[in-house]
């Protein structure tokens, strides 16, 4: 049996995505198109046809020719006003032995001890049609009236809307899809549960996240904000300082600015999109974060300043660690005594304590900004020059990302590294800690 | 870069191109092709089976969608037959997948025209 898979149509509940193929829209945190490919892979079927049209690279660019998924994959290309029966009438010859379409946006997912139809005929689940037997391909071909037979062992989902995207993925990051969201580095003491994390992950201390959340690869999420619950990001998302995002979809590539508040939203690139009717605007954010301009001497510059400010501030840092280092102890032997009673084995260290003193040293010896990030290379000034557009409230990375992951991390550090945001990330935790010292004593 | 020009019916062409379609060869494949359009006003659809083409680059590309107004005019169309890899990346890239009907063989865009 082979598969048949139709991905070229143009749908106009797509449209406020903008250019984003709807193949790849995220289920969980995988593409859609992967619950079709996994359901082939669950089904023994590794001869995969996929019907191009609209997005035909970003789709063929994932995926490839199907051996990340030990599948066979061919493409061939069909208009997007044009049908899959329009496809099978071009040889129907080659399809008798079995063919398993895919017509429309739908979810999948496979019950372990499916299989596929035996006997021959049509057999359908929303957009999921098997033909076995010629005569079944035949009647298809001409759009003839035919009866359907069901098929078991398997979950579908249509996705008929953004409104049923934004749901389909609020099930899953909840475990109620029947095919889950693909493991991450979760489950630590710094991710809340249920939740994954992709890798390559920055996540800063002071970013608190709230599950049932994903946070996909190559994501940065930036100081003082709020991730979750029931979020996604894909691939490439920068969030910005102390961002708010809950009950949200951000898509891949897409940059969250500082102090941004995102709510049950769908943002595809520079739009925020509303699920439930669809209706989007643009966000061109004025106040944007990072410096328009650098020179060689004004970086050199900026970072005398911070190692002269770290040097300042190195012993009242020094003061500060000490005194966490006292009522460490006192934390520890409270542990000490959990641990006793209850007669674990092992504890747990804090992760939120930081060393204040081994950051200003760092800073001092050029390792380390203030904020906590590399400092400037001026090597990485031609970089700069060619990514010369400065980051908004919410814009397509998509045009202006580079396959070179450097490119990339220069355009999201460029955001962070001003000495005016350097300082108030000092002030609130300074103020934060002291609160925090406040209510101990 | 050569082209060889047939009929195939009355209203059918075929022409299977050989090489590279580039900024270098696109004037000869226009003319030729052009030249044979002239010749036979009752051909309203003309495949091209590009197995061969190794190379088509954005001149190739704008030939080829030349000789796709040529053929709107007479209320015909260009069919593109048999892309190889490469020739494919460059219709993906720049959308023009959607705008050709492309078939993986030119048999099936034979018995498709018929």
């Amino acid at each position: 049996m082979k598969a048949l898979l139709l991905t070229g149509q143009a749908y106009a509940w797509t449209e406020p995505l903008g250019d984003y193929a709807w193949p790849l829209v995220p289920a969980g945190n995988r593409p859609l198109i992967e619950t079709w490919l996994e359901a082939c892979v669950a089904w023994g079927i590794t001869d995969v046809r996929i019907l191009l049209g609209k997005h035909a690279y970003a789709i063929e660019e994932f995926c490839g020719d199907g051996s990340n998924w030990g599948l066979n994959i061919r493409y061939s290309f069909l208009r997007p006003d044009k049908g899959i029966h329009d496809f099978l009438k071009r040889d129907p010859e080659q399809w008798k032995d079995g063919v398993l379409c895919l017509t429309a946006p739908v979810h999948l997912g496979v019950a372990t001890d499916s299989s596929v139809p035996a006997e021959d005929g049509i057999h359908a689940a929303d957009d999921l049609v098997i033909l076995k037997g010629s005569s079944a391909v035949r009647s298809y071909i001409k759009q003839e009236r035919f009866k359907t037979n069901p098929i078991s062992g398997i979950f579908t989902r249509p996705v008929r809307s953004l409104n049923d995207l934004f749901e389909l993925n609020r099930h899953a990051l909840n475990g109620n899809l029947h095919s889950q969201v693909a493991g991450g580095y979760g489950e630590r003491e710094t991710t809340p549960e249920g939740s994954t994390v992709g890798y390559h992950v920055v996540l800063p201390p002071s970013c608190e996240l709230e599950g049932p959340l994903s946070i996909g690869n190559h994501c940065r999420v930036g100081s003082f904000s709020k991730v979750g619950p029931e979020t996604l990001l894909e691939d490439h998302v920068v969030v910005g300082h102390g961002a708010n995002i809950k009950r949200s979809l951000i898509l891949n590539h897409t940059y969250i600015g500082d102090g941004v508040n995102i709510e049950d939203k769908i943002v595809a690139g520079n739009r925020l999109i509303d699920p439930t009717d669809g209706n989007w605007i643009s966000l061109d954010d004025l106040l944007i974060a990072s410096l328009s301009d650098r020179s060689s001497w004004k970086i050199q510059l900026a970072t005398l300043f911070g190692k002269l400010v770290a040097l300042l501030l190195l012993p009242c840092m020094m003061l500060i660690d000490f005194i966490q280092l006292l009522s460490k102890g006192k934390a520890e032997a409270k542990t000490q005594q959990l641990i006793d009673k209850q007669g674990l084995a092992y504890s747990v260290p804090n992760p939120q304590r930081w060393s204040w003193s081994k950051r200003m040293i760092q800073v001092i010896q050029g390792r380390l900004c203030l904020t906590g990030h590399t400092p400037y290379q001026l090597d990485e000034m031609e970089l700069y020059q060619q990514t010369k557009s400065n980051c908004p409230g919410a814009f397509q990375l998509h045009q202006a990302i580079d396959p070179v992951e450097k490119q990339f991390n220069v355009r999201y550090a460029n955001s962070e590294r001003g000495l005016k945001f350097a300082l108030r990330t000092l002030r609130t935790t300074l103020a934060g800690w002291a609160k925090r010292q406040g209510k101990e004593t | 870069m050569t082209i060889q020009l047939e009929t195939i019916s009355d209203t059918l062409g075929q022409g299977t191109c050989v090489g590279s379609l580039t900024v270098s060869t696109i004037d000869e494949f226009r003319s030729t092709v052009t030249n044979w359009l002239s010749s036979k006003p009752e051909v309203k659809q003309l495949i091209l089976e590009m197995s061969e083409v190794d190379l088509l680059d954005s001149s190739g590309l704008g030939g080829i969608l030349a000789m796709y107004k040529i053929m709107q005019e007479r209320e015909g169309e260009i069919i593109i037959a048999a892309l190889s890899k490469k020739t494919r990346m460059v219709f993906e890239i720049t959308k023009a997948n959607e705008i050709f009907e492309i078939f993986d063989t030119a048999e099936e865009a034979i018995a498709a025209s018929k």
